[in-house]
């Protein structure tokens, strides 16, 4: 089990050497590329900074604190999009229609993995790190005090629920084993994980057991940023420990479940 | 114009084999507009109006944006540049139409496979937060927004179509493609209604055309401008939209020049 991991992990780096190699080629549009990344964060941050302008606080989030979690969120976006929906599982319905998944399918290698997190897309660089650094900004001027111990509990959460929102991504995309055309499928998901860009307090009633359970965009950013404001609750671990794993699992699950109702396009 | 009534009618029966592609797009509409209305609701939670708008104001702001940008929506600048980079105008050049006429024919017959799907279910939920949330909403703005959104998207359909002709030049439209939806989303008033903005910063966002493609027709619904500022802004809207018909006319002249393919 243990080689198997590190034989992916080394099949992943060979991978984004690769991808890095193709991406650099265009500079110019890799330049485009970062610019429209940013810009569509700025456009995030002005959005937030019109609603402040006319308000104090939303769902007891102030300013600085909902800075942090859009710095978190950014942060979180970037790494999901970039490892596992732009260059792959956008593109899946595609292999899917035009049969190229078929040869996917040959490779000595886990399906799954290949059609998900094979190509990463390295002009989410520039965005990830201004989100980290928009989330220092947000939190230093909250005031709190920073504490070391916060960054393991925080990193858990936040892995948990890069976990949920790749399987959850996975799945939705999966369905376009049945479905001629379905390109918007995977933006159908990415739309549903950000959801997660507002703080968890914003929904109410059974939409909050819905954003924590079924669809649990609760652990993604809001959880994770609390815990850095001081707010940790200690059952948040095993819970979003628990449902990366449940998640994940149905994910490959259903991915086999239909891959039994694949028929190649190409061959 | 018996040729662009065949080309509109090929059209309409291309974009309609896609009916379960556009009902997801539609479904990833709704579950944005979702996602704005949980964050407003939370915060008028703790109070009853932010800036000129109250609870009520916000949901029609936010229900009308969708069915706006159903009319003044185009996708030109997503496909026209890839067929001219790929060579595949070639075969349109030798047709006996414009090709800019001929888009906005292609154009126009998926906006109406969309409306067919979209129109209803956002007319049903409109009724239904009309009824519950007691929202009252002057038909004759409604029919004057409708006419504006008609000039709204020819200024769009002009803007992307100067946009798509950059193909002739750079390598990657979609970029530009993606920064003027971004754009939109900030200076059109898809994110936010523009009147909430401070007066520091509404010259900016007023001196440019994308506010004329969601905000104004939106605005012009709510009937929450006055008939000179409609008239005002409308005179602008004209304008831009010549504007960008004679820059698309001069871009198509001089990239038609330098345009070049082979093994078509």
């Amino acid at each position: 089990m243990e080689t198997n991991i590190f034989r992916y992990i080394r099949l992943w780096w060979k991978l984004a050497k690769f991808s890095a190699t193709l991406e650099m080629e265009y500079r110019l549009s890799f330049l485009l590329e970062i610019i429209v990344e940013c810009a569509f964060f700025a456009v995030s941050m002005v959005g937030l900074r019109v609603v402040y302008w006319n308000v104090t606080e939303i769902a007891g989030w102030t300013y600085p604190e909902l800075l942090m979690l859009y710095g978190v969120n950014m942060v979180f976006s970037e790494l999901i999009l970039g490892f596992a929906f732009i260059y792959n599982l956008r593109d899946l319905p595609n292999k899917i229609a035009t049969g190229t998944l078929d040869i996917i399918l040959t490779k000595p290698m886990n399906s799954q993995y290949a059609v998900s997190l094979w190509r990463p897309y390295f002009a989410m660089f520039p965005s990830l790190i201004s989100g980290v650094i928009i989330a220092i900004i947000g939190f230093r001027q909250t005031g709190i005090e920073f504490h070391i111990a916060n960054i393991f509990p925080f990193c858990i959460v936040f892995g948990s629920g890069l976990v949920m929102a790749y399987s959850l991504g996975m799945m939705i995309s999966t369905i376009s084993m049945w479905w001629v055309n379905a390109q918007p499928l995977p933006m159908l998901a990415q739309q549903f994980i950000f959801l997660s860009k507002h703080p968890y307090s914003v929904y109410s009633g059974m939409w909050k057991i819905l954003f924590l359970t079924v669809i649990p965009v609760a652990f993604m950013v809001s959880i994770p940023s609390s815990i850095f404001l001081g707010n940790l609750e200690w059952w948040w671990i095993p819970a979003s420990l628990s449902l990366a794993a449940l998640f994940l699992y149905a994910s490959h699950i259903f991915w086999n479940f239909a891959l039994r109702h694949y028929s190649g396009a190409s061959a | 114009m018996k040729k662009y009534w065949y080309l509109f009618k090929s059209n309409l029966a291309a974009s309609l084999e896609y009916r379960g592609a556009l009902f997801t797009w539609l479904l990833v509409e709704l579950v944005s507009l979702t996602s704005s209305l949980f964050l407003w609701s939370a915060v008028f939670r703790t109070r009853t109006t932010v800036g000129s708008f109250d609870f009520t104001g916000i949901l029609t702001y936010y229900l009308l944006i969708p069915i706006i940008g159903g009319f003044t929506s185009i996708f030109v600048s997503e496909h026209l540049p890839k067929k001219i980079k790929n060579g595949d105008i070639s075969a349109d050049l030798l047709k006996p139409y414009s090709i800019a006429f001929g888009t906005l024919i292609n154009q126009f017959s998926i906006k109406l496979t969309q409306l067919t799907i979209k129109l209803p279910i956002y007319i049903g939920l409109g009724i239904f937060f009309l009824v519950l949330f007691h929202i009252q909403l002057q038909p004759h703005a409604l029919l004057l927004a409708f006419g504006i959104c008609l000039f709204s998207y020819i200024l769009h359909f002009s803007m992307d179509l100067c946009l798509s002709y950059l193909a002739f030049w750079v390598d990657d439209v979609w970029s530009f493609s993606l920064l003027k939806q971004v754009s939109l989303m900030v200076f059109g008033g898809l994110s936010f209604p523009l009147s909430l903005l401070p007066e520091f910063m509404k010259p900016l966002f007023w001196a440019l055309p994308f506010r004329f493609i969601y905000y104004f027709p939106t605005a012009v619904a709510q009937g929450s401008l006055s008939n000179q500022t409609i008239l005002m802004d409308f005179s602008v809207l004209i304008a831009w939209t010549v504007g960008f018909l004679i820059l698309g006319k001069i871009l198509w002249q001089k990239g038609l020049k330098k345009y070049s393919a082979y093994g078509n």
